[in-house]
């Protein structure tokens, strides 16, 4: 990524550092959207750039605060998920968890199908860890990607970006551990919450088309079948509104570490 | 005719089914195709999958195991699951 002087705006993402370098006036609107994601320690070997020149080698060029947000994340997660690829299992995936012992369910869910909604809304009583993408190594720990949601504004083109912290979502636990893995569908005519079981070799293709650079692992359906049989299998849950799921993730997180 | 195993990153099974990526596609074998797969060992005679079939499953209602075991190895083949020779 190219390198611009400026001030720096230190990140990690699912364990990755990454320095997001900054010229131009945006640096504390860009530390303020991405609070939940800052890190202390040296210069990171990864850096994203971004500046308000037409005439720079930036990353990502834009004088429009709302654009640079939107695609900055986009970004980020790019440099991020590809530094993790073989690594670690990445799901495309809301991660909320218990506040306390960081039992950790994925929410596997295709783009714009409810992930960010879900951590909006659940991510005030269970803690946020990502509305993206949720990582986990062989042991089945997680690694935060506490990234800014995407909130549409009526009458704006693009989302604006907020960070947990600026809508009320909990801090992630010191040592998130996947404890469950649930398949979302929402789907308007279901009358609240349905789940069901699904069997590991159904599981298998209905993941893989949902986890990043899966084919660079040396055993990737082994790990995903190791991790989901782990944590009791995947869980399809068909639901109607984000508040439908509260109840039972609760008892989810809550009951996986008693 | 002979048949071996294709470009296979990996597999699962469980109770007799099989998943099986290759590249990028990742893909549930019905339990005939997970059964022929498994017979699949090197360089195979598909009369030797045929019959391994016909033990597990009885033989096809038109009585020709060769060409019900075509059937399969042929759909396995078209998604690079095995590869036919011959």
């Amino acid at each position: 990524m190219a390198s611009v002087a400026g001030p720096v705006v230190s990140i990690e993402a699912l364990g990755v550092p990454i320095d997001i370098a900054i010229t131009g006036e945006m640096a504390a609107p860009i530390a303020q959207a991405w609070s939940g994601a800052l890190r202390d320690g040296g210069p990171a070997e990864l850096t994203v750039s971004v500046s308000s020149d037409e005439a720079s080698s930036a990353d990502l060029i834009s004088d429009d605060l709302g654009v640079v947000l939107h695609h900055l994340s986009q970004l980020v997660t790019q440099v991020a998920i590809e530094a993790r690829a073989g690594q670690l299992m990445m799901f495309h995936a809301a991660g909320l968890a218990h506040p306390v012992s960081g039992a950790t369910v994925a929410l596997v869910a295709p783009s714009g199908t409810g992930k960010t909604t879900i951590s909006r809304s659940l991510g005030t009583a269970l803690a946020y860890i990502s509305d993206e993408t949720v990582g986990f190594d062989a042991s089945l720990s997680v690694l935060p990607y506490r990234k800014p949601l995407s909130v549409i504004q009526s009458g704006e083109a693009v989302k604006s970006q907020h960070s947990p912290g600026e809508l009320g979502l909990l801090d992630s636990p010191s040592t998130p551990t996947l404890a469950a893995v649930v398949f979302l569908e929402r789907d308007s005519t279901c009358a609240g919450l349905e789940v069901s079981d699904v069997r590991t070799v159904a599981a298998l293709p209905l993941l893989a088309e949902q986890t990043s650079y899966l084919s660079r692992h040396a055993r990737p359906l082994g790990l995903l079948a190791d991790a989901l049989e782990a944590t009791g299998g995947l869980r399809l849950a068909r639901y109607r509104e984000a508040e439908d799921l509260q109840p039972w993730l609760t008892e989810l997180v809550g009951a996986s570490c008693e | 005719m002979r048949v071996s195993r294709g470009s296979i990153t990996d597999a699962v099974t469980r109770d007799g089914e099989t998943v099986v990526m290759v590249g990028d596609q990742v893909m549930l074998l019905s339990p005939l195709a997970s059964a022929a797969l498994a017979r699949i060992d090197g360089d195979t005679d598909v009369a030797v999958v045929g019959a391994a079939l016909v033990e597990m499953f009885g033989a096809p209602p038109d009585g020709d195991p060769i060409s019900m075991t075509l059937s399969v190895l042929q759909d396995l083949s078209a998604a690079g699951v095995v590869k036919l020779d011959g």
